[in-house]
C-alpha cells in the first residue's frame, strides 16, 4: 500500500516534460483491425445469434420470434452429431500430439543442417488444397487398394471391425478413415508451434541433465516437456479447434453413421427451406461448447500468458 | 505458413475460423470488457434488424410468373444452367458440344453452358433469394426435377413459355403433355426423362440382383450399398421395396419406407448417400450396389457395371425440366434453344450420348437410324412392361414436401 500512495510523485515530476497531447496512432493503427473484426466477426456472430432465435423459411421470410426451442432442436436432434465431432477431434489431437511430437524432437535436436528442409517437408503439403488431399485418401484407402489388401491379409481389420472402428472389409467409409483423414490433414499445425518451442531449448540443458546422471527419458520429463509445454498447448489448440469443425473428412471418408455437426449445419442452411434457425442454434451451441472446452484447457493448463 | 494454411482450411470449415476468432476475441475484449458493452448494447438492435423478408407476392400469377425486360435482341446470348454430363460431347474434343454449337451456328445466339446443378434442394436455395427479391437470377434456363417444378410454380417464380417461339412445343409427346405438375407443359419442358433404378458391379456381386428389397437387406451387401441424398428417390425405392405405390401413398406408409430406410442404416448396410456424385465410389468398386438414374451407368460403357432394368417390384420414373425463372433477361433466346431441342434429329443426337429417355415424337425414329444398338437399349427405349411398372412420385404440397425431406434428411445425416 505504501508503495501505491507514494508512487505518483515521480510520475507529477516527469509530466511536464510530456507533451499533454492526445495520441491518436494507436487507435489509427487499431483501426483497420477493429473495422475487420466488426465487420467479418461481430456482424456475422450477431446474424447468426440473431437467425438462431427466429422462425420462417426462404419463401415467406425469417422473423425474430425469440424461438428458444431452436437450441433444444439443435441439441436434442442432433446429439450424436455433436457426439462424433468430439470424439473424432479429441482422438485426433491425441493422435496428432503422439506423432507430431517424436517428428519435432527429431527435426529440433538432430536436424542440424536440414533442419529448413525437413521442416518444408511438413509444411509443403499444406501447399495442396485440403479438399484435393482429402479425395487423396480415398484412393490411398480404396477397397481394392494396397493399403486394405494388406490390412485384410494381416486379418487386421477383423479387429478394428470388432473395435467398431472399420465396418467390414474395407476401411474408407468408416470412423477410421474420418479419423485417418484428420490426423493427417492437421499434423502440421501440431508439429509447427511443437517445432518452434523445442527449437528454442537450449541443448546444452539436456548435456547438463546428462552430467547430473539423469536419464535421457528424465531429462526429457523434467526438463524438455515442461520447456515445450507452451508447443503442445498450442499445437494441440491449432488442431483441436479446426478438427473439431471440420466436415470435410466425414463427409468424403465417412458414413452415415459417422455425420458430424457440419455436415448437418451445411445440409440445414444449403439444402432446407427453412434450415437457418436450427441450423444457427447449432453453430452457436458448437461455437460456445468449443469456447468452453478451449477456456477450460487453457485455464487447467496454467498458460494463458503463453497465448 | 501457418497462416496461409489455417486460411486455406477456414475456407472449407468456416465455423473452425468463427470459433478460433471467437476464442481471441474473448481474450482480448470479452475478459477486458472493452467490447462486452458494446456487444450488448448493439446486440439487442441488431438482433431484431437481422430479419429476413419473405416472399412479396407480386403481380403476375402462378400461370405467367413474371417477365423482366428481354434483352433477347440485343444480347445474342443465353445463359443456361444444367447437371453435369447432361450434354453431348464430342468423344475427340470434350470442349465441343456438337448439337449445342450447331444452335450457335444456326442462330448466333451464343450460349453460356453451366454445369453447375448438383442438387436439387442445393440449386433452389442458390437461386431463391433473388427470385424472393424479385431479381434476374442470372439463369435463362435452369433444369429442375418434377416435383421441384411444382414448387417453383407454387412460389410463381417460372415464367410460362410464349409459344410463337416454341413451335414445336406441339411435338411433345402426348404423355409428356399430360403432366400432373404442369399440365399442357406450358412452364417446364422435359430435358430428359428418367428412371430410377438399381445398378451393381458383377466383379463384386456374385448373386445377380433382381429386387430393390434386396439392396436394403441381403447380408452379402452389407456395407457396400450407396443411395441417393434426394427424397423421392431413396423413398420411392422403399416404398417400391415394401409392396407400397410411390403415386399413392399415405404418412403411415411414408413413416413405414423411412423406418425401413432407417433399419437398414443402423444395420450398417448402407455406405453413404450420395448426391450425383455416386458414380466415382461405384466405378473405383468402393460401393458394390448403388441406386442408379438409368442413363448414367450406360454412359460409362463398361460390362462389369450392371443396371437392372426392370427390378421385380418397379422403378421410380421422373423428368428433368427446363423452367425459365421470372425475370430472364433473355427468355426469347431460350424459348429458340428449346425449340431447337424440340427437333426430333436434335433430340436424338442427344439421347443417343446422355442415354435418357426421349420426349419428342419421332426422336426414338431418328434414334434408330442414328444409332440403332441404342434404340434397343431399354432403359432409352423403355419396353411396354417396363412402362407399365414405373411409378411417378406423389405430388406433395409445399408443407408436405420440406416435412417429408427434413426428416427424411435427420435419417441419412447428409
Amino acid at each position: 500500500m505504501t508503495t501505491l500512495t507514494e508512487a505518483p510523485a515521480p510520475v507529477e515530476e516527469r509530466a511536464p516534460e510530456r507533451k499533454p497531447r492526445r495520441n491518436w496512432t494507436p487507435w489509427v493503427l487499431l483501426l483497420p483491425g477493429l473495422l475487420w473484426l466488426t465487420v467479418f466477426f461481430l456482424v456475422p456472430i450477431l446474424t447468426s445469434v440473431s437467425a438462431s432465435v427466429q422462425t420462417g423459411n426462404y419463401d415467406d421470410g425469417f422473423k425474430l420470434t425469440w424461438h428458444w426451442a431452436n437450441y433444444q432442436d439443435a441439441i436434442t436432434k442432433f446429439g450424436t452429431q455433436y457426439y462424433h465431432s468430439l470424439v473424432y477431434s479429441l482422438i485426433t489431437t491425441v493422435v496428432c500430439l503422439a506423432l507430431a511430437y517424436p517428428v519435432a524432437y527429431f527435426i529440433a535436436f538432430k536436424g542440424g543442417k536440414w533442419k529448413t528442409l525437413l521442416m518444408a517437408l511438413v509444411i509443403v503439403p499444406s501447399f495442396t488444397s485440403f479438399l484435393i488431399r482429402t479425395i487423396a485418401w480415398k484412393t490411398i484407402l480404396a477397397d481394392n487398394g494396397t493399403v486394405v489388401h494388406t490390412l485384410n491379409s494381416l486379418h487386421l481389420l477383423k479387429i478394428t471391425t470388432a473395435l467398431g472402428w472399420t465396418v467390414g472389409n474395407h476401411v474408407l467409409a468408416s470412423p477410421a478413415a474420418v479419423v485417418c483423414g484428420m490426423v493427417y490433414n492437421f499434423l502440421p499445425f501440431t508439429i509447427l508451434p511443437l517445432y518452434t518451442s523445442l527449437e528454442k531449448i537450449d541443448p546444452r540443458l539436456h548435456e547438463a541433465g546428462a552430467d547430473l546422471y539423469c536419464s535421457p527419458f528424465k531429462t526429457w520429463r523434467r526438463i524438455t516437456l515442461p520447456l515445450s509445454m507452451p508447443g503442445v498447448i498450442g499445437g494441440t489448440l491449432l488442431t483441436f479447434i479446426p478438427a473439431v469443425g471440420d466436415y470435410i473428412n466425414a463427409q468424403l471418408l465417412g458414413n452415415p453413421n459417422t455425420t458430424v455437426v457440419g455436415q448437418r449445419i451445411e445440409d440445414l442452411f444449403l439444402r432446407q427451406t427453412n434450415g437457418y434457425p436450427v441450423g444457427s442454434a447449432m453453430s452457436v451451441v458448437m461455437m460456445v461448447g468449443t469456447l468452453v472446452i478451449v477456456m477450460t484447457y487453457i485455464w487447467r493448463a496454467g498458460t494463458e500468458d503463453l497465448l | 505458413m501457418t497462416g496461409s494454411s489455417s486460411f486455406e482450411l477456414s475456407r472449407y470449415t468456416n465455423r473452425t475460423r468463427l470459433t478460433s476468432t471467437a476464442r481471441r476475441m474473448s481474450r482480448r475484449s470479452l475478459l477486458r470488457g472493452a467490447m462486452a458493452g458494446g456487444i450488448a448494447v448493439a446486440g439487442a438492435s441488431a438482433l431484431s434488424a437481422c430479419g429476413v423478408q419473405g416472399h412479396v407476392v407480386p403481380p403476375g400469377s402462378k400461370d405467367n410468373g413474371q417477365a423482366g425486360h428481354d434483352y433477347s435482341d440485343t444480347e445474342k446470348k443465353v445463359v443456361f444452367a444444367n447437371w453435369p454430363a447432361y450434354i453431348d460431347v464430342d468423344p475427340k474434343n470434350q470442349n465441343k458440344r456438337p448439337t449445342l454449337d450447331a444452335f450457335v451456328k444456326q442462330t448466333g445466339i451464343q450460349v453460356e453452358y453451366l454445369e453447375i446443378i448438383n442438387d436439387n434442394n442445393d440449386w433452389y436455395t442458390k437461386v431463391d433469394p433473388s427470385l424472393v427479391k424479385g431479381i434476374d437470377t442470372g439463369y435463362d434456363i435452369m433444369v429442375v426435377s418434377d416435383y421441384m417444378v411444382a414448387k417453383y410454380r407454387t412460389y410463381d417464380y417460372i415464367q410460362a413459355f410464349d409459344l410463337e417461339y416454341l413451335p414445336n412445343h406441339s411435338k411433345l409427346l402426348p404423355n409428356v403433355l399430360h403432366d400432373p405438375t404442369d399440365p399442357g407443359r406450358l412452364h417446364s419442358i422435359p430435358w430428359a426423362y428418367g428412371y430410377t433404378t438399381v445398378a451393381y458391379n458383377s466383379n463384386l456381386v456374385k448373386t445377380p440382383i433382381s429386387s430393390i428389397a434386396e439392396i436394403f437387406t441381403r447380408p452379402d451387401l452389407k456395407g457396400k450399398v450407396s443411395l441417393f441424398s434426394e427424397m423421392e428417390d431413396t423413398v420411392a425405392m422403399a416404398l417400391l421395396a415394401q409392396g407400397l405405390d410411390p403415386e399413392h401413398f399415405t404418412d403411415a406408409q411414408f413413416n413405414q419406407a423411412l423406418e425401413y430406410i432407417r433399419r437398414a442404416k443402423d444395420a450398417g448396410q448402407i455406405r453413404s448417400f450420395t448426391g450425383n456424385d455416386y458414380l466415382s465410389d461405384f466405378q473405383q468398386g468402393n460401393t458394390a450396389v448403388t441406386m442408379a438414374y438409368s442413363g448414367d451407368v450406360a454412359q460409362l460403357g463398361k460390362p462389369n457395371l450392371v443396371t437392372v432394368d426392370l427390378p421385380k417390384e418397379g422403378l421410380l420414373a421422373w423428368s428433368d425440366n427446363c423452367v425459365i425463372p421470372n425475370f430472364a433477361r433473355h427468355k426469347k433466346n431460350a424459348e429458340k434453344l428449346l425449340n431447337y431441342y424440340l427437333q426430333p434429329d436434335v433430340s436424338a443426337a442427344l439421347t443417343d450420348y446422355i442415354d435418357y429417355i426421349p420426349s419428342v415424337q419421332g426422336a426414338v425414329a431418328a434414334l434408330q437410324q442414328l444409332d440403332s444398338t441404342a434404340a434397343a437399349v431399354p432403359l432409352i427405349v423403355p419396353t411396354k412392361e417396363m412402362q407399365a411398372k414405373a411409378r411417378g412420385f406423389m405430388a406433395l404440397s409445399i408443407a408436405q414436401l420440406n416435412d417429408y425431406t427434413s426428416r427424411f434428411q435427420q435419417i441419412t445425416g447428409q
